[in-house]
């Protein structure tokens, strides 16, 4: 998620009834592009099954009917209001903020690609989508906005204590690890919001059982899930304390669920 | 329950206000035991025989309900038969309340109250046209998902004075901004257009349509819009 911008100076709303009209013939396609870079990533059929893709079919009609409705209101904030809408619903049904986030980037990068006339601005929109799925201060995003350098700081954690976790990440292992570790935070954060330790567990579940699948030994989730304890030591005592219990909740949690597949 | 068997302590003193959320608390936990048993009970027992009159078990028993399990459904504590079943619920009671609605004398102003075409969530929309109807308004309410076609169609017929628009969110603003434009062909900028519900929180905007007034979710503020269109003192 990309940090607020600064304020910007008042200024009447225009009508970009042109370029929604545009989007909104491509919107099928846009969305079908957008969903099919992310269901490259086999965690998405694997967590969500069947049932997950025909949502994410329909979340991503709806993700550019809102940006067409966005821009030709003029204003952004209808879109930002459906994000922060649609933030609650997933992120209580085994989502995160950042699979959101990633969803609205991957729409505005396929629009951007398709050199539509003054498609920076609904790029913009997006954007702004994506900001207002930053919560509103507290632990939470103190969080959210400390994520990048926790993935920093757990990699050098795994690197010196787990000198052996590239092997057993397998291929790409830094790549993964990165993913890996923004989700991570990313369903901590929410966990946090929204006082939902089971929203967490239920990930941390999937997590070792998908991970047990892959044939990835169960300590390389255990060596992450300790660094990214240890890391959390970038954030304010008090956001590390409510980070820290809330992590070790979830995992805790986590070792009951008998059926980590989200469907 | 029938005008029959009105309860004796209509017109007493008012319960206070704890009483009333405590009825709403006891009305969400039977919505979600899925007993329409004891929903109507409560409402007639512990509402309307305790001196609570229709409108304010309408307003701050049953909408507030809806709310909740809304809220709940958002928070995916409950799935979506759970919300059907206890919408359900108050769709009954609603409709159970409706005998026990005071009645002003008809000031003869025809309002249609009308879901837009999509739009699946109705119980708002009727308590707009209960309301309204308390109010003396003479009003004919389509429900949910009304096609445009048809809603059309009984605007030419009817030529009402009023139309309500009802949408709880901006899922279906295209059908919205569809039904406002050719309702306009029909009736001019002579026939006023009240936007009721969600949307209006979500597209402030569409009260800078010309003729159009959004009223939100408040039912008293569309009573006063309505009369205030319609030149009803």
């Amino acid at each position: 998620m990309t940090t607020p911008a600064g304020s910007q100076a008042p200024h009447a709303p225009r009508s970009h009834a042109a370029l929604a009209d545009y989007v909104e013939r491509l919107g099928d396609s846009i969305a079908r592009r957008a969903m099919a870079i992310m269901y490259a990533n086999p965690f998405w059929d694997d967590r969500f099954g069947a049932r997950g893709r025909r949502f994410a079919e329909e979340d991503g009609r709806h993700h550019v009917a809102y940006l067409c409705e966005a821009l030709r209101q003029g204003s952004a904030g209808s879109l930002e209001r459906y994000a922060l809408w649609l933030q609650s619903v997933l992120t209580t049904r085994g989502m995160c903020s950042a699979h959101l986030d990633e969803n609205l980037e991957r729409i505005g990068g396929i629009i951007l690609s398709e050199e539509l006339p003054d498609a920076h601005v609904a790029v913009d929109f997006l954007d702004r989508a994506r900001r207002a799925l930053c919560y509103d201060g507290g632990a939470a995003r103190e969080l959210q906005d400390a994520s990048d350098a926790i993935g920093v700081a757990v990699r050098r954690i795994l690197e010196s204590e787990t000198p052996s976790w590239r092997d057993e990440w397998g291929r790409d292992s830094a790549t993964r690890l990165t993913a890996n570790v923004e989700w991570l935070v990313s369903y901590l954060a929410d966990a946090m919001h929204l006082q939902r330790d089971d929203q967490l567990a239920g990930y941390l579940a999937w997590l070792a059982d998908f991970a047990a699948r892959r044939d990835v030994p169960a300590k390389a989730v255990t060596s992450l899930l300790d660094a990214l304890g240890s890391a959390l030591d970038r954030l304010s005592p008090a956001a590390m304390s409510l980070a820290a219990d809330t992590l070790s909740r979830g995992r805790a949690l986590a070792a009951t669920i008998q059926s980590p597949a989200a469907r | 329950m029938t005008e029959q068997t009105a309860p004796a302590a209509e017109g007493g003193r008012a319960p206070a206000a704890d009483h009333v959320v405590t009825l709403r608390e006891r009305y969400v936990a039977a919505q979600l035991a899925g007993d329409r048993q004891e929903a109507l009970r409560l409402i007639r027992e512990e509402g309307l025989e305790r001196g609570l009159d229709a409108p304010r078990i309408a307003l701050e028993v049953i909408m507030p309900a809806q709310a909740e399990i809304g809220r709940l459904w958002q928070e995916n504590r409950i799935g979506v038969a759970e919300e059907h079943l206890a919408t359900a619920i108050s769709q009954l009671v609603v409709s159970t309340l409706y005998a026990h609605f005071p009645r002003a004398a008809s000031n003869g102003k025809r309002v249609i109250v009308a879901c837009v075409e999509g739009e699946q969530h109705e119980i708002g929309a009727r308590l707009a046209a209960d309301f309204l109807e308390m109010a003396g308004f003479v009003v004919h309410f389509l429900g949910a998902n009304v096609p445009t076609d048809s809603l059309v169609a009984m605007v030419r017929s009817e030529l009402p004075h009023l139309v309500v628009l009802s949408s709880a969110t901006t899922l279906h603003l295209a059908a919205m901004r569809s039904a406002i434009s050719r309702i306009r062909l029909v009736g001019g900028t002579a026939l006023p257009i009240a936007v009721g519900g969600g949307v209006c929180g979500w597209v402030p905007d569409l009260a800078d349509i010309p003729g159009v007034s959004c009223t939100g979710t408040d039912v008293h503020d569309l009573v006063e819009t309505a009369r205030r269109l319609t030149g009803v003192a």
